[in-house]
């Protein structure tokens, strides 16, 4: 307490000096503006000033009068109103009869200069003045007069250099006046900022402490009297046990009002003592108390009407707001008179007390519900196999309770087949002290069912304290069938595997499966005769260093083909025609490998690889093409020499031949041009069964190819004067089509229509867009595309013969006979080139009616593909 | 001086009207009936322009081109007549220095006429 008076006096005095200090500074700053404003034209007001400056106004011949005051400035404007010319500001103004007696200038709003001539200045000018004057009179020559210019100017000289002077003069004292009124105001600002910025400093710094620490401090004063007041009575040293004891000491008077509180009480609670003296304790509402109701009328009953003390255990607040749980007792102070005079209550922090039962019983929790839940149990059996003890934990694992087993035989519950070993092994057990057995052995639970249990065995006869044999057992059923199941599965893997192998093994095709990571991890002797190699080569390896088989035409396969890469990447099946060559280039086999990805663990696929040997097959092939190209070689060659020669008779004999020969000569013409164009499809048709035509896409006008293929077909079918009409869509696209391939597809096609109508009919043949999903008699169009479509209204095609129409040699019933110029392959052809690129054909048809044919030609255009070219007829 | 045209033909009936046609347009013929008589007759003979068929006895046309156009570099004009009509044969037959590949059946006995009296004419 003594440090803190001493505080506030420093304080004080520290204060006291601030506030002089700023007073005085203050003081000096506003005097001083003051007296600038005072001092506003200094120069005048001092004698010494005045002086200066009437001696250099002098020096230009002037002389200085001041008018200060209102009274002056009017009675000098007054006298020299007439005579004198106003000069303010930077205006000169013209003098009155060019005689000057003086200038007042304003030079501020309250001070006048008058500036007049000096006496002597005057004199010499107007006496310089008259002597012009006179010799003008004189001698009024220009001579004279340009004489005495010169002196005439001489003296307008003399009155401008004055007048200029002036100006600077008055211009500097402008200056200084300007600048000395600034300062004052300047000065101004800066004192009342400051004072004001002092006093707030010192309100918020100084006063608002001391004025605390005052209260405090008077508070405290006020405590410690009341206090020495109540224990003046009592001795020192109680006073001081009570004072330093641990736990908080209230004592209140009969209504509970705070009499006395200890130390102990400051340091729990927070609550100083002046804060708490007076108060009354106990009300539920009072200082971090939270009694509720009801226990707070209980208490007063107790210690007030029951005199008699209570005990509880409540959540307290401290002032600064941390919780806490006080453990309290209050008793009842009665005097040897029995007389109630007031009540002391007996308070600890029991916080950490409470925490610590509070994590003990949690823990004490989490263990039982561990052992009573654990699928482990431990029992005790004596030499006999008697159960002397179960855990709890017996009713989970055998559904029995301990009590329903202690006293039977554990043996009991054993299963026969186990029960021999186990005896052994139980009976080498009890004689040796401190051995372990483990064993795997089943028992029976209580509703029946057999499990398996791990059980260990301790012996601890010897043990003092247990003498027994100590048991653990732990369900295990569940990790055996596990076990089993998975031998069985092993086993059965095994065998399959075994069994793949070996018929893997002994397939005649090579196979060969690569791994996720491109290598090889199963061959067959197939592969290694084919390859002419041992099979210690191959496992392991990249595949692309062990299969090194290249394309069909002997190439290389480029990287990104190899089928089994495609395979993965595309997690399908990839076909395709490898060779390979012996090493001394003297046989080629040639194979179709299929290549076939499978999932193995849900992300890796191992490839398997399938070469079909078709070298056979090849031979054949290319024996087929070369019979092919050579036998219709040979075909067209009479076919020339025939055309020829009935060429030449047509030129040149035909006059010589007779009407009926001529006849002949037509009709040999005509089935020489037959076999012409049979020759040309039995060509197309190998072509496309082998699948190797030659697809050659260009830009190309559908329109163009179509009419090209009608003016044909006009001339060739002329003599049934059919009225063919083209509907052409206006803005169809060129697309990349093969035009051969375009011209044989449409020729076909509306061919038929000319040849299965009646004479004069009606062809229309309409060209438009189609899109993908559109629907023409019963055909989806897949694919955005040019949609060809050719209508006649001839013999129909019979609804029985209808899916016979696509076939190789039809010939449809009702029409056959008209038609002795088909060959029967037309449509066949144009269904299988349509396979092959891309384009769509189909047909409505009613006998008797007629017949509508579809063509769609992709907009994509066809993929261009090598092979041999077809033949148009 | 009339010109010469070398018709190598190994089918007689063919040969036949060649030569018959040939001889009309005024022109002077030989002929052989095989590559290697071609050959022959082209050293003997020196023709102005040459009729060749491809599938000939002993050496076919395609030697015969190649034997004439590239190794001894003959500037004369040598057509292809031909039944043979793949691409590749068209192809091979051009690159070897054929001036023109002509499909027997697809072309008539006075366009073939006309164009031999073309080439010759434009020989001049």
């Amino acid at each position: 307490m003594n440090k803190s008076f001493f505080g506030i006096i420093f304080r004080f005095l520290i204060l006291l000096l601030v506030l002089g200090i700023s007073l005085i500074i203050g003081q000096k700053i506003v005097f001083d503006a003051i007296n600038k404003e005072l001092l506003a034209v200094p120069i005048f007001d001092t004698i010494g000033k005045q002086r200066a400056l009437s001696e250099q106004i002098g020096r230009t011949g002037y002389a200085l009068q001041l008018a200060k005051s209102e009274a002056e400035i009017e009675r000098l404007t007054e006298e020299f109103a007439n005579t004198l010319n106003i000069w303010s500001g930077n205006q000169k103004m013209i003098t009155d009869e060019h005689r000057v007696d003086g200038y007042i200038v304003e030079f501020s709003s309250d001070t006048i200069i008058l500036l007049t001539y000096s006496n002597e200045y005057f004199q010499n000018i107007s006496s310089a003045a008259q002597s012009v004057v006179a010799t003008l009179e004189k001698n009024p020559t220009p001579a004279a007069v340009a004489s005495q210019v010169e002196n005439f100017d001489l003296i307008n000289d003399q009155i401008n250099n004055f007048v200029n002077s002036i100006d600077q003069v008055l211009y500097q004292l402008r200056r200084e006046a300007i600048s000395q009124t600034d300062a004052n105001q300047y000065g101004q600002f800066l004192l009342v900022t400051t004072v004001f910025t002092m006093l707030i400093l010192w309100v918020v710094f100084i006063i608002r402490p001391l004025l605390e620490d005052l209260n405090d401090t008077f508070n405290s004063l006020q405590a410690e009297l009341q206090l020495k007041k109540y224990v003046s009575s009592e001795t020192d040293s109680f006073k001081l046990a009570v004072n330093n004891v641990g736990s908080m000491i209230v004592i209140t008077d009969i209504e509970g009002l705070i009499l006395y509180t200890n130390q102990a009480t400051e340091k729990i609670t927070g609550y100083k003592l002046y804060e708490l003296l007076g108060k009354k304790a106990g009300n539920k509402d009072n200082w971090g108390g939270q009694m509720d109701i009801s226990l707070y009328e209980r208490m007063w009953k107790t210690i007030k009407t029951e005199r008699r003390d209570f005990y509880t255990e409540i959540n307290n607040k401290r002032k600064n707001g941390e919780q806490y749980v006080s453990a309290l007792k209050i008793s009842p102070i009665i005097t040897k008179q029995n007389e109630l005079i007031g009540f002391i209550s007996i308070e600890d922090d029991i916080t950490l007390r409470v925490k610590a039962e509070e994590l003990l019983r949690f823990n004490e929790e989490k263990f039982r519900s561990l052992l009573e839940d654990s699928n482990e149990v431990t029992s005790m059996v004596g030499i006999s196999g008697r159960i002397l003890y179960e855990s709890p934990s017996v009713e989970k694992v055998l559904g029995y309770k301990p009590e329903e087993l202690v006293g039977t035989n554990s043996f009991r519950l054993l299963h026969p087949a186990d029960m021999l070993s186990s005896l052994k092994d139980f009976a080498k057990l009890v004689l040796i002290p401190g051995f372990k057995i483990n064993q795997q052995i089943r028992f029976q639970r209580k509703d029946g069912r057999w499990i398996w249990l791990d059980v260990v065995g301790t012996n601890l006869l010897k043990k003092p304290g247990i003498n027994a044999i100590v048991v653990n057992f732990r369900d295990i059923t569940e990790r055996i069938e596990n076990e089993k199941k998975l031998k069985e599965q092993t086993v059965k893997l095994t065998e399959e595997k075994i069994k793949a192998e070996t018929l893997l093994a002994n397939i005649s095709d090579p196979v060969v499966a690569i791994n996720n990571d491109g290598r090889v991890i199963f061959w067959n002797n197939a592969l290694l005769q084919a390859l002419s190699l041992t099979g210690d080569t191959l496992v392991g390896r990249p595949f692309v260093d062990v299969l090194p088989f290249k394309d069909e035409l002997g190439n290389e396969i480029p990287a990104d083909q190899r089928p089994i890469l495609l395979a993965k990447t595309l997690k399908r099946s990839v076909t395709m025609r490898v060779s390979f060559s012996s090493p001394d280039k003297k046989q080629t086999r040639y194979y179709e490998l299929k290549a076939n990805p499978i999932l193995i663990n849900g992300q890796d696929y191992s490839v398997i690889c399938i070469y079909h040997d078709i070298t056979g097959e090849k031979q054949i092939e290319s024996a087929k093409t070369e019979f092919v190209t050579l036998a219709s070689h040979q075909l067209r060659t009479p076919l020339s020499i025939i055309s020829w020669y009935l060429e030449i008779i047509n030129a040149e004999e035909f006059n010589k031949l007779s009407d009926k020969q001529r006849g002949y000569i037509r009709e040999i013409s005509k089935s020489n041009e037959r076999m012409k164009v049979l020759v040309n499809s039995l060509l197309n048709l190998s072509r496309l069964e082998m699948g190797k035509f030659l697809i050659y896409p260009q830009p190309t006008n559908i329109k163009d190819v179509a009419h090209h293929v009608v003016e044909e077909l006009d001339r060739g079918f002329s003599v049934k004067q059919h009225q063919v009409y083209e509907h052409y869509a206006e803005n169809l696209p060129i697309i990349n089509i093969d035009t051969i391939i375009t011209h044989i597809l449409l020729e076909n096609i509306i061919s038929n229509a000319y040849k299965y109508s009646p004479n004069h009919s009606e062809i229309n043949i309409y060209i438009n867009f189609a899109q993908k999903g559109e629907k023409y008699a019963g055909e989806i169009i897949l694919k955005d595309c040019i949609l060809i479509k050719v209508v006649d209204n001839g013999y129909g095609i019979p609804l029985e013969e209808q899916n016979r129409v696509f076939t190789k040699f039809v010939r449809i019933a009702n029409v056959s006979s008209k038609d002795m110029e088909g060959t029967g392959l037309g449509l066949y052809m144009v269904q299988k080139i349509c396979e092959e690129v891309g384009s769509q054909v189909w047909f409505a048809s009613e006998e008797g009616k007629g017949t509508t044919f579809y063509l769609t030609l992709p907009l994509e255009g066809m993929k261009p593909k090598s092979g041999k070219k077809l033949e148009s007829s | 001086m009339a010109k010469k045209i070398l018709i190598a033909e190994d089918e007689t009936s063919l040969l036949e009207i060649l030569k018959n046609r040939v001889e009309q347009l005024g022109f002077k013929v030989v002929t052989a009936r095989d590559g290697e008589e071609t050959l022959q007759k082209f050293a003997e003979e020196k023709p102005d322009l040459i009729l060749l068929d491809i599938l000939m006895p002993k050496v076919n046309g395609f030697e015969v081109l190649e034997e004439l156009k590239v190794k001894q570099k003959s500037p004369v004009p040598i057509i292809i007549l031909t039944n043979l009509d793949q691409a590749e044969e068209v192809e091979r037959g051009k690159s070897l220095g054929a001036v023109d590949y002509i499909v027997k059946t697809n072309i008539s006995l006075k366009d073939l006429m006309t164009m031999v009296n073309n080439y010759i004419e434009s020989m001049d």
